[in-house]
């Protein structure tokens, strides 16, 4: 039976697992590493380093490395998130067709799901190596609020990598499975996921094999590097007040820091302190000065609470749609490197009022996860018997533009997927043969402030009709993967209406209909 | 101890079959078939009695959402035999002892077969293997292993569930009464989950089977969604109550018809290309698809790139290969 592998596709580092016999194992690379640095990075001789090798290319080699594409993928150029992140990041970003994002590296450019292929690839060949056979399919996580495009953007990445996705699933969704999996559990837990670039909270009732998901939210752009930025952020801070020097104008300078700060964050999960020392960072009135600063976790702790809080700001939210008292929570899960930190632990203990899960790894279990779920979509419960049904939601409310810029929900957040949803539309001119549709996810009653996700084109509507004579059942379908399909049916002709979707914020697909399917000329 | 489930039981006839029960036999009693029988599909009754009132159709499939409802023994009291299931016809009325006798000799019967309940296909009545079948038809993408994995129940139970989904109501649809409590409501979905959820089906090949299968899952996720909801709930039964057609059956159907959003064209700019364009869209509709192309391509040379455009030739590409 072909093996389908499990891939935790993360800000900052990715994880591949596969099941083998009973369990499910995460897979190490050649030199014994579990994880990878979700880093690209092209050399001016041509060759391209992915993974950890690519991480200190960060510093030496700071334009042509690509790190935290998640952060971009399946959004549009012009969104806020992508603005933001361009102003910090020293890679460049341009526009690409269909407002896509690109990234211009030496004379070409490359889509963001192109950057995510060449991480994927790589998890790929680290899974050849290890199983000795080809590896042609994946279960790939995603956050549990990625929007369709995000999605999308992410089996796009997938395929480019040579993989077909079987299935996208929800990273809290994963570590629960990793969890509860040949367990027979029956009790609510919550998956508090903190990763490098999203926060996602998703509660859960396990009930023997069956893993319903009851409420899920997230922050797709709260995550440990910020706190990470935290840390950056006081260093320059303090070199202004103390030696009248701006790092932040000195964008290698600013690359050391981030790179060594990152690095003191980590250490400070199990040391009570540590120092960032960086030789001769920046130019100062007399001569190089010398980065040299002790940070102990005391002043961590004291500058990174305000962010964490946030996360329980989304906590909160996920309790409520869930009708539930943190207290009532049986059991806490630990996802994501965030979780590492112990402020992060204790603010967790103190919200739940119980210690948190120890037992998994917080930066595998999405992974193995996900490789359980492989397993099951390979076939492999037709001989194990081992089987378990994941009943997950959709963490975006879908709507349509109605008039005056309002949105119209079709599909409520926190639905049970898979879902469809039926609406009719009408022409509002005579002979009107096609008509259009914007359809937004989001939680807003306005159009700018949901993401537009497409738009719709039904086309092909009986010419000799009336406005309000033609009646189009557009039917709003979100699969497993929280990926939406749209289909439309003239109700009046029976015929199945053209329906289209352009997708928002990503490239589209090359799909082929281009001049070569019109052999022969006029 | 047997248990034995009967369906359709009026409230007139409760006491007799009161009488059945005892150290041999234990009884539980429904109301009515069309309404998932009470909340006993968790039961694993090896018997099942019913009345001729019964709707035998809406009792097949009743039957088969029984946990056990492969295994059980049905029997109709003077009536005649069901389509689709195996049964045994008795005379009613009938006193309670000849029926206690009667039952002994059909649980007999049924114990001391066990390998010809296990090896399948032989010892189904000829009505199943029809539904079966017609089943293997519809569903001719599947292999011999994807068969024998998806199994003859599920098979069945996909295609005519399938085939009825325009007429199935919300409570049909999780097979549970119209009363029903919703920690049962749970209940019902949850098993369904197990035997019918998408991912169940991965595995096996593409085609209608999957895509039936994953239509009849999710209106039974979206019939969960509303039923469990007290206020939404409220609203349906309000509805259904009044007006049983296809369209009121679903939730979120025809509502809002009138209140649709305002829509609007994205015309093809270039006056020339329009005009191509919608010369392409009479020539598809009196069928002359090499005209169409022709004016299509040209369209395409003066809008340039345009989803319209590109889009009928997408079309006719498709309908020039067949």
């Amino acid at each position: 039976m072909e093996k389908i592998i499990g891939i935790d596709l993360g800000t900052t580092n990715s994880c591949v697992a596969v099941v083998e016999g009973e369990n499910a194992v995460v897979i190490p690379a050649a030199d014994g590493a579990k994880v990878q640095a979700s880093i690209v990075s092209f050399l001016p001789d041509g060759r391209r380093l992915v993974g950890n090798e690519a991480r200190e290319q960060l510093v030496y080699n700071p334009y042509n490395t690509v790190f935290s594409a998640k952060r971009l993928i399946g959004r549009a150029f012009s969104s806020y998130e992508v603005q933001t992140f361009k102003e910090k990041c020293p890679y460049q970003l341009v526009e690409g067709p269909n407002n896509s994002v690109l990234t211009q590296i030496h004379d070409r450019t490359y889509t963001i799901p192109e950057i995510g292929s060449f991480v994927l690839k790589q998890m790929k060949s680290i899974a050849e190596n290890y199983l000795g056979e080809a590896v042609n399919k994946a279960v790939i996580t995603v956050p549990a609020n990625f929007n369709d495009q995000q999605r999308n953007a992410t089996k796009q990445a997938g395929e480019l990598a040579g993989l077909e996705v079987v299935k996208i699933i929800n990273e809290p969704t994963a570590a629960a499975l990793s969890y509860g999996f040949g367990k027979s559990y029956e009790q609510k837990i919550a998956v508090y996921d903190f990763g490098g670039g999203t926060f996602d909270i998703s509660v859960l009732q396990l009930q023997d094999d069956l893993f319903e998901v009851i409420s899920t939210a997230g922050d797709t752009f709260l995550g440990g590097d910020d706190i990470g930025h935290l840390i950056v952020q006081m260093i320059v801070n303090s070199y202004k007040r103390n030696f009248k020097v701006e790092i932040d104008k000195d964008p290698i300078a600013m690359l050391r820091v981030q790179y060594e700060a990152e690095r003191a964050k980590q250490i400070l999960s199990s040391e009570d302190s540590v120092n960032i020392q960086i030789p001769s960072l920046v130019s100062g009135p007399d001569g190089m000065i010398d980065l040299n600063v002790a940070l102990n976790r005391t002043n961590f702790e004291k500058i990174s609470t305000e962010l964490i809080k946030k996360s329980f700001v989304i906590c909160d939210e996920a309790m409520r749609l869930a009708k539930l008292h943190p207290s009532e929570i049986e059991n806490v899960i630990l996802v994501g490197g965030t979780t590492m930190i112990p402020l992060v632990r204790s603010m967790v203990e103190e919200y739940f009022g119980r210690k948190p899960f120890w037992g998994v790894n917080p930066e595998e279990v999405v992974a193995l996860g996900a490789a359980i779920e492989g397993a099951i979509l390979a076939g492999e419960h037709r001989k194990s018997g081992r089987e378990a049904v994941l009943l997950d939601v959709t963490s975006l409310s879908l709507g349509i533009a109605t008039v005056g810029g309002r949105v119209e929900r079709i599909i409520e957040r926190n639905t049970p997927i898979p879902v469809e949803r039926t609406r009719m539309f009408t022409t509002s001119r005579d002979s009107q043969e096609k008509v259009h549709i914007r359809i937004y996810q989001g939680e807003s009653d306005t159009e700018d402030e949901n993401e537009l996700m497409g738009e719709l084109e039904l086309s092909g509507l009986n010419p000799n009709a009336r406005r309000g004579e033609a009646q189009i059942a557009v039917t709003f379908e979100i699969d497993t993967n929280g990926i939406v399909q749209v289909n439309a049916i003239d109700k009046v002709t029976g015929l199945k209406a053209a329906a289209e979707i352009d997708l928002a914020g990503e490239a589209p697909m090359p799909t082929g209909f281009s001049d070569k399917n019109l052999p022969g000329a006029v | 101890m047997k248990n034995i489930l009967v369906i359709d039981c009026e409230e007139g006839r409760r006491d007799f079959f009161r009488k059945i029960t005892g150290d041999e036999f234990k009884v539980f009693l429904a109301k009515n078939a069309g309404q998932g029988m009470g909340g006993f599909t968790k039961l694993k009754p090896p018997i099942v009695i019913l009345h001729s009132q019964s709707d035998g159709q809406q009792l097949a499939a009743d039957i088969r959402n029984l946990e056990g409802g492969r295994d059980c023994c049905i029997v109709i009291l003077g009536g005649e035999a069901t389509p689709d299931v195996k049964t045994h016809v008795l005379p009613w009325p009938v006193e309670a002892e000849k029926l206690k006798e009667s039952l002994r000799n059909i649980c007999r019967k049924s114990t001391d077969t066990p390998e010809e309940k296990t090896s399948g296909k032989e010892e189904t009545t000829p009505d199943l293997n029809l539904e079966f079948s017609t089943a293997l038809a519809l569903f001719s993408e599947l292999g011999p292993t994807d068969i024998e994995y998806i199994g003859m129940e599920r098979l069945v139970f996909v295609k005519k569930q399938y085939e009825n989904l325009e007429h199935l109501d919300y409570y049909q649809v999780l097979g549970v009464p119209a009363d029903e409590n919703p920690a049962l409501i749970k209940r019902s979905y949850f098993a369904l989950a197990r035997s019918y959820h998408p991912d169940h089906f991965a595995s096996v090949a593409q085609g209608n089977f999957r895509q039936a299968a994953g239509q009849i899952f999710r209106r039974m996720t979206e019939a969960y969604q509303i039923l469990m909801n007290a206020e939404k709930r409220a609203e349906y039964d309000r509805r259904i109550s009044k007006d049983r057609n296809g369209e009121t059956l679903r939730f979120s159907t025809g509502e809002r018809e009138q209140k649709g959003p305002k829509v609007r064209d994205r015309e093809i700019e270039n006056p020339q290309a329009r005009k191509f364009y919608n010369l392409a869209q009479s020539a598809i509709r009196d069928g002359d698809y090499a005209a169409a192309k022709m004016n299509l391509k040209l369209a395409a040379q003066m809008a340039g790139e345009h989803p319209l455009i590109k889009k009928s030739q997408e079309e006719i590409d498709l309908l020039l290969q067949k």
